[in-house]
């Protein structure tokens, strides 16, 4: 039996992201110790949970040495193979997010644009020097940067803490990933109003040749996407139930289907509720967007309901998986090349 | 245990070529050569590999993001090159013909790279590109000439009905003028004409105003107010303080002074909003002229009058498609683009795109003038020139699958000569003669065979 190997961020935003996300969907990681590097999940026997670092996680998976990943989608386009064995599995968990930007001192009043930057690069090369910006992102950054005419730059690369860089005079402005902005400024750093260059947030990944080739991994990888699919769309979703007076069923059913978006996913639920006295009780039960939430309630009111409660939904599965079969189109070619 | 290798694949969007594709290839470029030659241009040849510098000098973003570039063990950036013009050009000036005429064509590999999802993303990263320069010559007429002989060459292929789509660059730069716009602001329009082309100038508006250029429309009036307090109180602070400390924290690698002159720069350069937006509208207006030649030059020329500028500014276009008609140029196959663009920057004038008929949409190549180009690669002067390249892959794939012929290949067996020694020496006799023949050792221990020689097509 082959075990699917599913690298998680060790530390961080993304880590935590992870766990609560995997907890949400009834696949809780089990950890011996904080400290142990690998851990399983019980509800899911043939899972390897690898804790690695962010930055080495596309590499691993590119590589095989791990089958499946979450990482930030900025991670993943900074670090992948173009046209190699990895690719996306989901696009967007809902956590992590971020951007990437281009940042320099504030006191730099001068420079507000990447067109600004462009002349300040010039004005350096006069200088005989060239700008420095510090990232750890030099791939992504690089090409942004070519693309908006800074043409005569450095990349430094920090591992670590490079707001700092420009008061500590290693560079002289940073690219950097942020997610509302806070710590640059208490550094003394300004965004670039165009000075945006990708937009993140977390994704998972997977070796498209290991799981072509590995249908027992294929299958552990497809149980993990549906359970996350249908959670995360559940978080959109609340159940809506109530019970109405109403000639007939279907008389009720016409009513609540006056509004189609709260109508739920494929139509309400209508049963009779059974009482001693007149047996014209309906209970109705719809799920509904949690930003319709309030008109679902005025539309059951309106039509005289009672015993209006709503809950939240663990998972809501569609009749496909989308991430699924979206995985199934992208092993097409590690499958037919044979290889 | 033995370890196996997987295959090494070749990198993404780049291809082997095979003896047929070669073979056509040849033959095209013996062509070209010759075609181009009998007009009086010579061949010249550059390294593949040169400093990044060369190409980043003013080529902008749009070639510049899809170099090859990285350190060689000498330790200079260096970078394959993308295009041949600004190494043709070095070698004009390096052998003293800078101010010309000097005639020189070229052909080889270039590269660029393009992410999947750019524009060109799926294009193939190395291709091949024949082509001209005419260094020297400003008038309308080398214009001409070089239109002229890119259809020449083509048909001398068998592209009978290529067509040229005409821009100018320096038409619309000139236009432009006429605002009293910074070069900031000129820059910014023309490297945005092709949304507006597509019509998208409320796209443009908007990153015009994030850009400051509009100051009336979406702006964040709480943030400009801010940085209006902010600037004003700085320089407050710095003329009664004496430049330096109040600047912030940190002024980094720059200097207070430095700082407060660029900004001084640039405030008293700043572009008037009215002045932008007419230009912008202007702009937007002749970006979408295009078609036949007449056509498309009272149209432009309205839309100058309109934005109240001379419309002789479009006179230099007129007279570069008179003398293309003095040159054979059938004036039908000419078409006019007012919203051409173009990734690299250095053009300053006339601009082309050949296609192979009315219908197509991938160039077969394309050209322009760049009178400016000598200046910014370090030389004393502007010196006119200007050039075209043929993308030869794409030419020969519209060929179809003309056949090129290459002369069977005898395979002489050793069996039927007697030896193997005996089947060299047939096989050398054959070579002599102005055969092709090879000897087919496969049958040299095999008495069964009884094939004397074995005609095979390549």
């Amino acid at each position: 039996m082959s075990n699917l190997r599913f690298a998680l961020p060790s530390t961080g935003a993304l880590f935590d992201g992870t766990n609560n996300l995997l907890a949400d969907c009834g696949l809780g990681i089990r950890r011996a110790n904080s400290r142990r590097y690998t851990a399983d999940i019980p509800a899911l026997p043939g899972v390897d949970v690898l804790f690695q670092r962010q930055s080495d996680i596309t590499i691993e998976i590119d590589g095989g040495s791990a089958d499946i990943g979450v990482v930030g989608l900025d991670r993943y386009y900074e670090s992948r193979l173009e046209r190699g064995d990895t690719v996306l599995l989901h696009d967007g968990l809902g956590f992590g997010e971020s951007k990437l930007v281009i940042a320099v001192p504030d006191s730099w009043l001068d420079v507000t644009s990447m067109t600004d930057l462009a002349e300040i690069a010039l004005e350096f090369r006069a200088k005989g020097r060239d700008l420095r910006i510090a990232t750890k992102y030099e791939r992504l950054v690089k090409r942004f940067l070519n693309q908006n005419d800074v043409n005569y730059v450095s990349m430094i690369h920090v591992s670590g803490g490079l707001e700092a860089a420009p008061v500590m005079g290693y560079a002289d402005i940073v690219a950097d990933i942020t997610a509302t902005g806070t710590t640059l400024r208490e550094n003394g750093l300004r965004i670039l109003v165009d000075g945006i260059v990708i937009q993140s947030q977390s994704v998972i990944v997977g070796n498209g040749r290991a799981l072509a080739n590995d249908p027992e991994k294929l299958g552990l990888a497809r149980q993990i996407l549906e359970k996350i699919e249908a959670s995360l769309r559940a978080g959109k979703y609340q159940r809506v139930t109530g019970d109405i007076q109403g000639e007939t069923e279907d008389e009720v059913a016409r009513q609540i289907m006056t509004k189609s978006e709260l109508s739920g996913l494929d139509g309400p639920t209508i049963s009779s509720v059974h009482t001693r006295k007149k047996n014209n009780w309906y209970t109705v039960q719809v799920l509904v967007r949690k930003t319709d939430l309030s008109a679902a309630v005025s539309h059951f009111r309106d039509m005289g309901g009672i015993g209006i409660a709503a809950n939240d939904v663990q998972y809501v599965y569609r009749d496909r998986c989308e991430a699924y079969d979206r995985l199934v189109e992208n092993l097409k070619p590690f499958s037919e090349s044979g290889e | 245990m033995t370890f196996q290798y997987e295959p090494v694949r070749r990198l993404p969007n780049m291809q082997d070529t095979g003896p047929n594709e070669l073979a056509a290839r040849d033959a095209a470029k013996i062509k070209l050569r010759g075609v181009f030659g009998l007009r009086g241009y010579d061949r010249a040849e550059t390294p593949i590999l040169e400093q990044t510098e060369l190409y980043i000098r003013k080529s902008g973003g749009g070639l510049s993001s899809r170099l090859y570039d990285f350190s060689e063990p000498g330790g200079f950036d260096v970078s394959l090159r993308p295009e041949f013009t600004s190494a043709i050009l070095r070698h004009a000036a390096d052998n003293g013909d800078i101010d010309g005429p000097v005639r020189l064509m070229y052909d080889g590999p270039v590269f660029r790279y393009a992410d999947f999802g750019d524009e060109d993303g799926d294009k193939t990263r190395q291709f091949t590109q024949l082509g001209a320069e005419l260094i020297g010559l400003p008038a309308a007429s080398a214009d001409g000439e070089i239109i002229a002989m890119a259809l020449e060459g083509l048909e001398a292929l068998g592209i009978d009905g290529a067509r040229i789509v005409v821009g100018h660059v320096g038409v619309v730069l000139a236009a432009l003028t006429e605002f009293n716009l910074s070069e900031r602001a000129k820059l910014f329009l023309i490297s945005n004409i092709a949304d507006l082309k597509n019509g998208q100038i409320d796209e443009v508006t908007e990153k015009a105003a994030a850009l400051g250029f509009i100051t009336d429309v979406k702006i964040d009036d709480a943030q400009a107010a801010a940085d209006r307090e902010r600037l004003a109180s700085t320089i407050e602070q710095v003329i009664a303080e004496g430049i330096g400390v109040q600047l912030g924290r940190n002024t980094g690698s720059r200097t207070p002074e430095e700082i407060i002159a660029r900004l001084t720069r640039k405030m008293s350069q700043a572009d008037n909003p009215d002045d932008f937006k007419r230009a912008l509208e202007m702009l937007s207006q002749l970006a979408r002229v295009n078609g036949a030649a007449s056509d498309a030059l009272a149209a432009g020329r309205n839309v100058l009058q309109e934005a109240g500028i001379s419309s002789d500014l479009i006179g230099n276009l007129d007279e570069i498609l008179s003398a293309a008609l003095v040159e054979g140029v059938p004036g039908d196959r000419i078409s006019i683009d007012f919203g051409m663009a173009r990734g690299i920057a250095y053009y300053t004038g006339v601009l082309f795109d050949i296609y192979e008929d009315a219908g197509a949409s991938e160039t077969l190549g394309g050209g322009g003038r760049y009178d400016g180009l000598t200046r910014a690669l370090g030389y004393n002067r502007d010196v006119p020139a200007l050039g075209f390249a043929l993308n030869l892959d794409v030419v020969i794939a519209s060929l179809g699958d003309t056949p090129v012929s290459v002369d069977d290949l005898t395979l002489v067996s050793p069996t039927e000569s007697g030896s193997v020694n005996a089947a060299i020496e047939n096989a050398r006799e054959l070579r002599a003669s102005g055969k092709r023949a090879a000897v087919n050792f496969q049958n040299s221990g095999s008495l069964s065979s009884n094939k004397q020689t074995d005609g095979q097509g390549t």
